[in-house]
């Protein structure tokens, strides 16, 4: 197996296909949020539409999550006054059946049901309010940073993504990414790949990997990446400036890894294991356990 | 006296961390903020060179002798909930923190805590996420659990028993004429003595002082 084919495997292994049951799940959760949503602001008549890394396709097993807007419309005040109230109150619809954690513009959703508390339902609504009636630049609340509001465009990213032509690369980046806990915003990130890729979208996929590892590396600071759905307003490059340092490390010791020891040790063997199968090696790896630490727990 | 480990600066000590990290866990990242040193990436249950299962985790490290590296699962696949031993706020708990303060120094370094209680704690959760039975009893909740553990510690059962050989331990001295903690109504002396002294030369004062506080409040760090 060449470079290439072993950084396919890697992909392949990363695919969710329709009839797993992560996806099965994220469905089902994802009616119900609709609902609640249409329920709750049924004055409002909200658009609520999906995206995230499967519309994209840049979805990875290991991290996936769905992105539900709801926008309201741009004359619309029942849902709030202003977009920070927006924010609040649909935090606090959903609130009545998950557990909701905010993020800087999103919501993420979690269980409440006390057996499950708190586990990730990968779902993401991001609440926000048309710019007008064309229904398509909307502005979304944010909570952290300089400016309250972000002015972004659903459609815009998700074709920007999808047709950048460098789809593997962003799911093995990704991928790279969520595995040394690097916290730069996802969404920064693809477009900085787009970006640093422009002129590489023929390479193979192993030059198009080391091209933007080498950048990051090189690179003393973050290149100025424009969002495509406000090029000239919003600046991405606090989002990525803040995480330059650890991207540019982490990139240069992964061109050693390379360099040294070759591609399996960056993303590791790929193996493709039954259920059953994965239980009895469980199970052996536990019976080899010679000082088992017993867990405990100081509080509910 | 309280052991004490030595000072360096966090960025000095994260770099040495990751050097640390390298060989075994080359995925992980380690920072700082501020003073505190945070280790992030996907843990790999490892076995016979093979991955098992990852999880999403931080760890904010300690080199301390009185505090444990804390633990987060920060994917999402824990439940927080009792039975899973992950606390409200998505705090894995390993084990009960005397029982990882208690280990020597050259026992207590990143890779063994990875090696360890972290691996351990995550191949019992993989079974437990798949409907297989735990592979090892876990501890009891709350300061059933401390007793359990401490009673192990001291090699003696039974609340008053334990709880007054903590205390006897967090004294400078022990002294012969005081009542044998194991209850037999004998002074130390004619009783445990030698027991006590033995326990007094594995067990620090700190490490004594630390469990009684952790009864009378568990959720202390």
């Amino acid at each position: 197996m060449n470079t290439n084919e072993y950084l396919q495997s890697v992909l392949k292994s990363q695919d969710l296909p329709d009839d797993s049951d992560e996806l099965k799940e994220l469905q089902s959760h994802r009616k119900d949020v609709e609902a609640l949503l249409r329920k709750h602001f049924a004055a409002s008549s909200p658009t609520i539409r999906y995206g995230g890394s499967r519309a994209k396709g840049t979805l990875i097993r290991e991290y996936y999550d769905l992105d539900a807007i709801c926008y309201f419309p741009h004359d619309d005040t029942a849902a709030g006054e202003t977009l920070e109230d927006i924010y609040n109150n649909v935090e606090k619809a959903l609130s009545t059946t998950y557990y909701v954690d905010r993020k800087t513009s999103a919501l993420r959703l979690k269980s409440r049901d006390p057996q499950s508390f708190a586990k990730d339902f990968h779902i993401d609504v991001v609440p926000g309010r048309f710019t007008d009636d064309k229904k398509a630049d909307a502005f979304i609340y944010q909570n952290a940073g300089d400016k309250k509001r972000l002015k972004t465009n659903f459609d815009v990213h998700i074709e920007h993504v999808n047709e950048s032509g460098v789809l593997d690369a962003i799911r093995l980046l990704k991928l790279w990414k969520v595995r040394r806990g690097l916290r730069v915003k996802q969404f920064a990130f693809e477009l900085l790949i787009i970006h640093l890729l422009a002129k590489k979208k023929n390479s193979p996929l192993s030059d198009q990997l080391q091209h933007v590892w080498t950048e990051l590396r090189d690179r003393s600071e973050a290149p100025a990446v424009a969002d495509p759905a406000n090029p000239t307003g919003n600046d991405l490059t606090s989002l990525l400036k803040a995480e330059w340092a650890s991207l540019s490390t982490t990139a240069g010791s992964t061109l050693a890894t390379i360099q040294s020891s070759g591609w399996e040790s960056v993303f590791g063997k790929v193996e493709e294991k039954t259920s059953a199968q994965k239980v009895a090696v469980l199970r052996s790896a536990a019976a080899a356990v010679t000082v088992p630490t017993r867990p405990w727990l100081p509080e509910v | 006296m309280k052991a004490r480990a030595p000072k360096i600066a966090p960025e000095a000590r994260a770099k040495e961390l990751q050097n640390d990290l390298g060989l075994k866990y080359p995925d992980f990242t380690v920072c700082c903020t501020g003073a505190k040193i945070y280790i992030r990436g996907a843990f790999p249950v490892l076995h016979e060179g093979t991955v098992l299962d990852r999880y999403q985790i931080e760890i904010e490290w300690s080199d301390s002798d009185t505090e444990v590296p804390l633990l987060r699962e920060t994917g999402g696949r824990i439940p927080w909930i009792a039975d899973r031993h992950m606390s409200r706020g998505g705090m894995a708990c390993l084990f009960v923190p005397e029982e990882w303060l208690l280990r020597s120094r050259e026992e207590k370094t990143v890779i063994h805590y990875l090696d360890g209680p972290v691996r351990n704690y995550f191949l019992w959760q993989s079974l437990y996420d798949r409907g297989e039975s735990p592979p090892w009893k876990d501890r009891a909740h709350f300061a059933p659990g401390l007793l359990e553990a401490y009673g192990e510690m001291v090699g003696m059962e039974g609340e008053s028993t334990v709880r007054c050989c903590l205390e006897y331990l967090s004294k400078e001295q022990i002294k012969g004429h005081w009542p044998c903690p194991c209850g037999s109504g004998k002074r130390t002396r004619d009783c445990h003595l030698t027991h006590m002294r033995e326990l007094q030369s594995k067990i620090p004062r700190y490490i004594a002082l630390s469990a009684l506080a952790r009864l009378t409040n568990p959720t202390i760090k």
